[in-house]
């Protein structure tokens, strides 16, 4: 449906676009005739007993349609001529009978089937709109690359003001726009200090992807309005950074993510991608490498060290993505599960090798889905839980082998629990180790991620001690 | 027991026109039957001997003794029902006597080898047209409109909302929907009949696009080209064809292979389905292909209407689809209309009771 209403809207003429799509949604036009008057005019014309065509209304199931397919000539292309100029047409025609009769006469003669169900649908006030105004934006969105929200304000008209296609599909906010309540984020004069604190990098590791603020910048005629997309928080302090956005050229809208470093207090600004860039859309800009090639060039230009250019970072497993930050200090990520956009630095991961102690079946149904408890050595021969893990993250066939593992290894069984000899190892990663007095390893290891499963020949010495992973912890605090 | 049947079923007032002069055709348990020639037209039982108007699974069963048809049909019922059958084959328009009653075969435009079988004795005539269409396709023959005194037709559309777009312009449909699909690199498959609406289509491809066959198409094209019918060139899909290539073409294939390894087997495949049900919105809707494309081989409202009026009959039998529908419409027309009812095989004839 989507590449329908791209086609669509490619196609067809500029003023039909925007008429097409408030139909698709909810604009219903009013009725001028009811369908049992279309009914018996088109008895009429066609010379037809009523009974037909209560039958072929029983095989059809819509009057509308059943009109058309009576009435409708078969051999006749779709016209493809303005629907706006239709409308507007029998709109000035008004409710008086003779004349929309003999217009509707005419409909008959010209039009192929196709047409007529539309034009029947709109005369009896009957077409019924296809989606809702959000799901029309979120089309929209994906085909012009265009924020849904601005698409979805300008359909629901509650700017009070008409605008045309190539108006709806502008990505810059107007003023008049701006001052509308129900956006996502909020004007940049009512913003508090304070909503965003920036810790210490160490501290990093300990917060959960609160890191970064994503802010979208739009420069139009001259004034520069900063949206912070996820209510994330915007400091005091940037505002004089972000003034010089304006040196960007005028109808541009750019996505930058700004981190900071408090013991520094070095804020940077990460200009991630462009939406539009002097009145050009992104579509018409290239890839994004080119787009990150636009703004270094302008970066350069303005000759401002602390804006870092990063190109956005699609990720699709963050644990094993080695891309660093310039800074060193960690990985920028975007999280993959989170319905909101985002986005923190990541630490570098600790790697270990852990042995399987006991599995547990999750699904009945599905035998080969475990949660694994893993545990570090503690001794030549003992082995302490420090983590569990989901074998949803192994790969099929080495769920599959896991599977057989366990059913050949077995030691015990606790209702859904298996316990199973030793011999099964994992390489996992982790953030951060935290103290859990409430299990018997006294900590546990944050954001487990399991790499790869040995499938044979790894030894207990192999295995990484709990003393090696209390080494971590202190280091930590 | 026949003229028992009719007499019990028809209108009161035919009742005595029967009486005098037994119908040249009936319709019995087993189908049309011919009681002079003693022969049946398209039998659904097996019977001894049997005119066989297309070679379609619900005219042409197995089990007859001795089949009687065009040369195309012969050679289609022959691949279909095995070749131990006892096929008589009739040049279209070749008289053949049986009994004194006078049988031959005129082009019905169905499918290729489609024929109405007109049945004359002693200066009365009757047609039965079979399955028919009357617009012209590369493959099916011209549709004769024959005169006649009495018309047995089908009414499988015979309803005002089915009217045909023609031919040339669901064909252009078919090929925008294909470059579309082309655009976004997706296997287009169009799901047609294998014996009639398949031959149709791959005549009406252009001879730029490489068109990919199921294996059963595949078959029914070899055969109907032996028949002697020209047909251009088409690929079976197998294991040696390169799955990239029928992305580059247009697969046809039976309805059957929706949701089989061998459609799963296709690049991206998407699918449209290809017959005259696909002119109502709620047909296309409930249908699982992914499109539905309006191209019928049976006749539609206009045409049946230019047959029925044309053809001088005063006496209309109708046969399969809107019968009941169609023989009302008849009567206010001022026609005799009766159903031949199939529905149960043992009451022969119904009669319709005009409209108040």
């Amino acid at each position: 449906m989507v590449l329908a209403i791209a086609t669509f809207l490619k196609d067809a003429p500029t003023e039909d676009r925007i008429l097409a799509l408030k139909l698709l949604c909810t604009q219903k036009q009013p009725a001028l005739l009811s369908m049992k008057k279309l009914m018996q005019w088109g008895i009429a014309y066609k010379d037809l007993p009523e009974w037909i065509i209560k039958k072929c209304h029983a095989t059809v199931g819509d009057w509308a349609e059943t009109m058309s397919l009576v009435l409708g000539k078969p051999h006749v292309r779709l016209h493809m001529d303005g629907l706006a100029e239709f409308i507007s047409h029998y709109h000035s025609i008004g409710k008086a009978e003779e004349p929309l009769k003999s217009f509707l006469h005419h409909q008959w003669e010209t039009r192929s089937p196709n047409e007529l169900f539309i034009i029947h649908k709109l005369l009896t006030g009957t077409l019924k709109p296809m989606y809702s105004k959000p799901q029309l934006s979120n089309i929209i969105h994906k085909i012009y690359g265009i924020d849904a929200n601005l698409i979805n304000l300008r359909l629901s008209q509650q700017t009070g003001v008409d605008f045309t296609f190539d108006q709806l599909i502008d990505p810059v906010w107007s003023d008049l726009e701006l001052s509308t309540k129900p956006f996502v984020g909020q004007r940049p004069e009512t913003i508090q200090l304070n909503l965003f604190h920036f810790a210490d990098p160490t501290e990093w590791v300990v917060e959960d992807f609160i890191h970064g603020v994503l802010l979208q910048v739009h420069l139009h005629a001259g004034v520069v309005t900063v949206w912070d997309l996820h209510n994330d928080g915007i400091a005091e302090e940037w505002f004089e950074r972000l003034k010089d956005l304006k040196l960007m050229p005028d109808h541009s809208v750019v996505d930058i993510l700004v981190i900071s470093e408090a013991s520094s207090r070095a804020d940077k600004m990460i200009l991630i991608d462009i939406h539009r860039w002097a009145g050009t859309k992104k579509s018409a800009l290239g890839s994004l490498e080119r787009r990150k090639q636009i703004l270094q060039d302008w970066s350069a230009s303005i000759n401002e060290p602390s804006y870092i250019l990063l190109p956005h970072l699609p990720y699709e497993v963050w644990s094993q993505d080695q891309r660093q930050l310039s800074s060193g200090k960690g990985w920028l990520v975007k999280h993959k599960h989170s319905g909101q956009t985002r986005y923190r630095i990541k630490p570098p991961n600790h790697a270990a090798h852990l042995q399987l102690l006991y599995a547990e079946y999750l699904n009945q149904n599905s035998a080969i889905e475990y949660n694994l408890t893993l545990g570090a050595r503690s001794g030549p021969t003992d082995f302490i839980p420090v983590c569990k893990v989901h074998s949803d993250q192994l790969p099929a066939s080495d769920k599959m082998a896991l599977y057989y593992w366990i059913q050949n290894n077995l030691v015990q069984r606790f209702g859904p629990v298996r316990s199973v000899r030793g011999g099964q190892i994992f390489t996992i990663t982790y953030d951060r180790v935290e103290i859990n007095n409430r299990v018997k390893a006294g900590l546990q290891l944050i954001h487990v991620q399991v790499i790869q499963r040995f499938e044979s020949g790894a030894k207990s010495q192999e295995i990484t001690s709990l003393e090696n992973i209390k080494l971590l912890l202190q280091d930590q605090i | 027991m026949l003229k028992t049947l009719l007499i019990n079923t028809l209108p009161e007032e035919n009742m005595t026109d029967l009486l005098k002069t037994p119908a040249l055709l009936e319709y019995t348990p087993r189908g049309l039957y011919c009681l002079i020639a003693d022969v049946y037209i398209d039998p659904h039982k097996p019977v001894t001997r049997a005119i066989i108007t297309h070679g379609h699974s619900d005219h042409a069963i197995v089990g007859h003794r001795y089949y009687l048809c065009t040369p195309m049909t012969r050679a289609i019922i022959k691949f279909r029902l095995g070749s131990l059958i006892q096929v008589q084959d009739v040049l279209w328009g070749e008289p053949v006597y049986i009994n004194q009653v006078r049988f031959s075969f005129h082009p019905a435009g169905h499918i290729p080898g489609s024929a109405q079988i007109r049945v004359e004795y002693k200066g009365e005539i009757w047609v039965v047209t079979g399955d028919y269409k009357t617009e012209v396709d590369q493959v099916s023959g011209t549709y004769e409109l024959l005169r006649c005194n009495t018309l047995v037709t089908e009414t499988t559309f015979a309803l005002p909302i089915y009217q045909w777009q023609p031919q040339s312009l669901i064909v252009s449909d078919i090929l925008a929907w294909y470059q579309q699909n082309l655009s976004v690199g997706r296997s287009s498959v169009l799901l047609a009949y294998a014996l009639g609406k398949s031959q149709r289509l791959i005549a009406n491809i252009p001879t730029d696009i490489p068109v990919y066959v199921h294996g059963s198409i595949h078959n029914t094209n070899d055969v109907i080209k032996a028949a002697g019918l020209k047909m251009r060139p088409s690929i079976k899909v197998g294991s040696r064809v390169d799955k990239k290539d029928i992305q580059k073409g247009i697969t046809i294939a039976p309805s059957s292979v929706l949701n089989t390894p061998w459609i799963r087997s296709l690049v991206d495949p998407i699918t449209a389905y290809i017959s005259g049900w696909m002119t109502l919105n709620n047909n296309r809707k409930k249908q699982p292909a992914d499109f539905g494309f309006a191209l019928s081989d049976h006749v539609d409202w206009p045409a049946l209407n230019e047959v029925v009026f044309g053809c001088g009959a005063d006496q209309i039998w109708l046969t399969h689809g809107y019968t009941q529908d169609y023989a009302q419409w008849l009567t206010t027309k001022g026609l005799a209309a009766y159903c031949l009812q199939e529905g149960n095989r043992t009451s022969t004839i119904e009669a319709l009771e005009e409209e108040d």
